[in-house]
């Protein structure tokens, strides 16, 4: 941590300046779009799990198109292959050498549309760039570009012939979203824009990748305090210990927990983290790492209402 | 508003009715103290309904516990000073009148065996008031505390109050009325708990809904569950042979039972029940080749005056003085002396603590479980388990010569002596004393002055022997007993009075419990019956020992009185001939005779003077002093709120967080629910929905709450809030505006202080519940639980 204070307002301007971009694209979705700019400074991977047509690529693209920075889009199908994603070297017969072709990781922000359409073969040489933010062919390893950030989209229902995320690789995304159909008012509003002309195409950039660099490395340097790393602790170990919960947070969603605050602090122009920033990220953050055991999967309860109880049982410490 | 709904009126009352009810049901069971229960029914069931009104009007209120319990004993002091002292409200006069009452009351107990006489109606208060305590246990457990299970033992204690005093069954049907009363009380408080415990498959969940009793099947629980506990308690001694407990058995079935026992535990009072009793039992047989026919048997001896009666006092049971064997002699060895042997057996309707022995024994044999003090010379059970029911035990009788002369120069007694014999008590009557001066006016030592004082009460006092007349042994009764008019009653005041008048006299003395008089039923062998209980007393005399007297007049010894004259005369100094022989005889001695009881009853007179003389200081100065403790009490909880509040206001250290459990006690203090365990932000969002305008002249009775209602405050939180999280959470801690945190925290304090009705504004200055209540702004402890002691348990899960 460094001693002087962290230039929070730049990254809260940035952090402004992304949503309103992205909220004249999608109306009345601002919580979504918050917490998809706070994954972006976090560091982390987005999941956007959704029913077809309520935005989820639309979220994506607009989240990409505000930042000036290289966008990939990969749309996953059965028969996408592991080297898709991350390249392949070619032989040249010029240079009579093997030369590498990125694949389609090699981007800022990656928009990978229905990732669970995919096979589990090319979906685990996604996450695993996702993890190692480098991609490693024939003994060269290649580093990715910051900022690197995968936004990948799922489909919940319509399963069939898809190969659902299986628990372990759904902990590499830092949270997930839903985005929830929208209310009246908005859906209006969006009937009356988008009937005319498709608004991306109106979406300009507003950040630069070196104002998003740069607003990382401050979010690294937010402060959090002893009380609030315990309670963000208290708050995963609750969801190990509880019958409910057969497979509860891992000690990379604490992690995650915390680094999504820090940004979310950030973000609101704050330069110390409030249980309340671990409260606000701890649904999207912890949600989609959490399996209900028997009892609860038979009597319906779902995840999101068994974290609701423990957020609710675990205080807050204040010393 | 916060607080939960106030329960309707109607829904309230049953309970406290059926409460008051059952108590009052549970009273008649006392009717066996007197003759005419209503003395004591009626005034009871009017306080009762006055208690349960009063406990209802002050739970309606919400009082706290304990302030509801003071009020209903505040209404039963009320209703005592309006019924015996004649007032609505308490004077002087009228606390005087009630207090007097009430110690009329107690006298009369203690003067009248069992039951009452239906004239007597000063018996009243002690019943009336005890019953309405009674009820006020029962209401305090079964209303106000909402334990009507608890509530069953003071119910009990009416209960069983006269089956331990008067010794006999109470009637079934008082019985079965009380617990009626009680099942109703069970089923009407405990019916919305058992009903929680589950619905029945099937039924419709509005199925459950209130009816007044056992409306619904969860309601019909509990008391079917209590009948049918209260049948099994009832039926099944009954077929337990061994358990010997026959609850409801009536009289005369058999020996051993109900009323043709005599039983003698304590023995003033079970000797008034037994004298007065109508059939004679034969309880005693002695068999003894003896010229004379046994005339006293002794119990026990009484040694201690209380001033309301003769009691065994305080006596270590002699655990070691086996009967077995010879005794060390009860009388002056150097007195020339006979014996006699007895053989004795009891019958099976005499229950003593003590074994019936002559006065002066040598030995006694055949009875193990028996000890013997060598200072009352009495011989009680080695444990309290040990009866004489049917047992059989031979002893040697020391028939000692002892003669006028001989008592006539004894010397003062030894301190061992005169400080158990002699104390009288504080407030011992000085006209007493002076009733004895007169009586013993002639006499030159102790021995003439006992045989006086038993002269005046055989024959030269007038007394008269009647059973009727059943004056206790109290101060007044004796004072009443001694002074001309009523000098009547029965071997009970004789034998006390005198002791007590020897006493007075500076003569050790108690008074001996037992038998007078057998008749002869056969060749060497007579018997002693229940009517021939009787009690004397007895005189120390240094260097003889204790020595019988018989102050019971003469005319009461007619079976055969000249056989009673001729005893005493023999063994005894004569107490018809015995003064005047001796009255001429020695001069100076009687004066040194008597220590120094003179100034302790001289004391006593201006002590008693001064009690009499009107208005009652001490009582009052005590309430005055209660009172203003229980004021005291009272203001507590605000004093120490209001040093909390300064205290943080000098705290430099920390002020934010001071400021914040200031403002979170204020907030407790007003009746919001803090919410415990939130973050400061999530906690000012809740509470921000309890503000409303401050308070102004104009403000409605009921102001309006909200988030929107007061801007400013809502301002001032934001700002606390956003001081405390920086405080609580940034790195540095912050520089802090001292003044601006309270002032903020004022303008929050009183934007809650608008929203209250005035009954909570006055609540929360008067009994502010951050210190009277139990919740606390606790949140700083429960925060590291969970994370410290579950690590190691976390394994399971991901695996």
């Amino acid at each position: 941590m460094t001693a002087e204070a962290p230039d929070v307002d730049s990254v809260a301007r940035v952090a402004t300046r992304v949503r309103d971009n992205i909220n004249a694209v999608i109306e009345g979705k601002d919580d979504v779009v918050t917490t998809a700019v706070t994954v972006l400074l976090a560091e982390g991977h987005l999941l956007i799990e959704d029913i077809p047509g309520v935005g989820k690529t639309m979220l994506s693209k607009a989240l990409a198109r505000s930042i000036d920075s290289t966008v990939r889009r990969i749309q996953f199908t059965p028969d996408l292959l592991p080297s898709d994603i991350t390249g392949v070297s070619v032989f040249n017969q010029n240079t009579r050498e093997f030369e590498f072709r990125p694949g389609g990781i090699f981007a800022n922000i990656v928009v990978g549309d229905e990732i669970n359409r995919a096979s589990p073969k090319t979906q685990s040489a996604l996450l695993e760039c996702m993890e190692e933010r480098q991609v490693s062919i024939d003994g060269k390893t290649w580093q990715l570009e910051i900022p690197f950030m995968v936004i990948a989209t799922q489909n919940p229902i319509e399963m069939e012939g898809t190969y659902a995320l299986p628990e372990a690789q759904r902990d590499r995304f830092m949270a997930r979203v839903s985005m929830g159909y929208p209310v009246q008012a908005a859906e209006i509003a969006m009937l009356a824009s988008h009937s005319a002309h498709n608004p991306l195409d109106d979406l300009k950039p507003v950040a630069q990748a070196t104002d998003i660099r740069e607003a990382i490395a401050t979010i690294n340097a937010i402060h959090t305090s002893d009380p609030v790393l315990r309670y963000a602790i208290a708050l995963t170990h609750a969801t190990r210990n509880t019958a409910e919960l057969t497979l509860g947070a891992s000690p990379r969603a604490s992690l995650h927990l915390v680094r999504a605050a820090k940004a979310y602090a950030a973000v609101h122009g704050r330069a110390y983290v409030l249980p309340d920033d671990v409260t606000a990220m701890a649904r999207p953050v912890l949600t989609h790492r959490l399996m209900p055991s028997v009892e609860a999967a038979m009597s319906s309860r779902s995840t999101g209402a068994i974290l609701e109880t423990i957020m609710t049982s675990v205080p807050v410490p204040s010393q | 508003m916060n607080s939960p709904p106030r329960p309707a009126l109607t829904s309230e009352l049953p309970l406290p009715i059926v409460t008051g009810l059952t108590a009052w049901f549970a009273l008649f069971a006392w009717g066996g103290f007197v003759d005419t229960s209503s003395v004591f029914l009626v005034p009871a069931l009017f306080g009762i309904l006055l208690v349960a009104a009063a406990g209802v009007v002050a739970r309606q209120v919400r009082f706290p516990w304990f302030v509801v319990a003071t009020a209903q004993l505040l209404v039963i002091m009320l209703f005592a000073n309006g019924v015996w002292g004649a007032s609505a409200l308490p004077t002087s006069a009228s606390v005087q009148a009630t207090v007097a009452a009430f110690r009329d009351s107690v006298d009369v107990l203690g003067q009248y065996a069992a039951p009452v006489p239906g004239r007597v109606t000063e018996v009243a208060p002690v019943l009336v008031l005890g019953g309405l305590a009674c009820h006020l246990l029962v209401d305090f457990c079964a209303v106000t505390l909402r334990r009507v299970p608890v509530a069953g033992l003071p119910l009990l204690v009416i209960y069983t109050l006269p089956v331990g005093v008067l010794d006999r069954s109470v009637n079934p049907i008082i019985f079965a009325l009380t617990v009626i009363g009680f099942l109703m009380m069970l089923a009407l408080q405990e019916g919305h708990r058992i009903a929680r415990w589950g619905r029945q498959f099937g039924a419709p969940v509005g199925a459950d809904a209130p009816g007044p009793f056992g409306a619904t099947d969860a309601r019909r629980h509990p008391a079917a569950i209590g009948a049918v506990a209260v049948c099994l308690a009832v039926l099944v001694p009954i077929f337990i042979p061994t358990l010997d407990l026959h609850p409801f058995r009536g009289d005369g079935d058999g020996p051993g039972s109900g009323d043709r026992e005599v039983r003698i535990t304590n023995p003033m009072t079970d000797l008034r029940r037994d004298l007065s009793r109508k059939a004679d039992i034969p309880l005693i047989t002695v068999r003894t080749k003896a010229d004379e026919a046994p005339s006293y048997l002794r119990t026990t001896v009484l040694t201690t005056y209380t001033g309301e009666a003769w009691t065994p006092g305080d006596r270590d049971l002699p655990s070691r003085n086996d009967v077995s064997g010879d005794l060390p002699s009860p009388i002056a060895l150097d007195i020339p002396r006979a014996t006699e042997r007895w053989n004795l057996e009891i019958s099976e309707d005499l229950d003593s603590l003590w074994l019936p022995t002559p006065i002066y024994v040598a030995s006694i044999s055949g009875a193990d479980d028996w000890r013997y003090d060598d200072d009352t010379l009495d011989v009680h059970g080695a444990t309290n388990d040990v009866s004489t029911k049917g047992i059989s035990y031979s002893l040697q009788e020391v028939v000692p010569d002892i003669g006028a002369e001989r008592l006539a120069a004894s010397r003062p007694a030894q301190m061992e002596i005169t400080s158990k014999y002699l104390p009288l008590p504080k407030n011992f009557p000085a006209r007493v004393k002076e009733i004895t001066d007169e009586v013993t006016a002639g006499a030159e030592n102790a021995y003439e002055a006992a045989a006086a004082l038993q002269a005046w009460f055989r024959s030269d006092g007038g007394f008269e022997y009647t059973l009727e007349r059943s004056a206790g042994n109290g101060h007044d009764a004796l004072l009443d007993f001694l002074e001309e008019g009523g000098r009547r009653g029965y071997c009970e005041q004789f034998a006390s009075a005198m002791a007590v008048m020897a006493r007075s006299a500076g003569i050790p003395a108690r008074v001996a419990v037992g038998f007078f008089e057998s008749e002869q039923v056969g060749e060497n062998q007579y018997e002693f019956s229940s009517h021939d209980l009787h009690a004397w007393p007895e005189l120390y005399f240094e260097g003889t020992g204790w020595v019988r007297f018989e102050p019971t007049p003469a005319s009461h010894i007619p079976p055969v009185p000249s056989y009673s004259n001729e005893s005493i005369g023999e063994n005894e100094p004569d107490p018809t001939n015995g003064p005047s022989q001796s009255l001429g005889n020695s001069a100076s001695p009687g004066q040194s005779l008597r220590p120094s009881p003179g100034t302790a009853p001289e004391d006593d007179r201006a002590g008693r003077n001064s009690d009499d003389g009107g208005f009652p200081w001490v009582p009052l100065v005590w309430t005055l002093a209660g009172l203003l403790l229980v004021a005291v009490l009272l203001l507590c909880p605000r004093a120490v709120r209001r040093a909390r509040a300064r205290r943080r206001w000098h705290e430099t250290e920390q002020s934010v967080e001071s400021v914040w459990a200031e403002l979170a006690d204020s907030v407790i203090d007003f009746g919001i629910p803090w919410p415990s365990g939130l973050s400061p932000r999530a906690t000012g969002t809740i509470l921000a929905r309890s503000f409303a305008a401050p308070r102004s002249a104009d403000s409605p009775e009921r102001p309006e709450t909200g988030l929107g209602t007061n801007p400013e405050a809502m301002t001032a939180l934001v700002a606390l809030v956003s001081s405390l999280e920086e405080s609580r959470y940034a790195p540095t801690n912050p520089t802090v505006d001292r003044d601006a945190l309270w002032r903020d925290a004022k303008t929050c304090v009183e934007a809650w202080r608008g929203g209250l009705t005035p009954r909570a504004r006055f609540w929360a200055e008067w009994w502010p519940r951050s210190v009277t209540g139990r919740q606390r702004v606790d949140d700083q402890v429960s925060g590291s639980r969970r994370s410290e002691d579950d690590d190691t348990g976390s394994g399971d899960h991901i695996s």
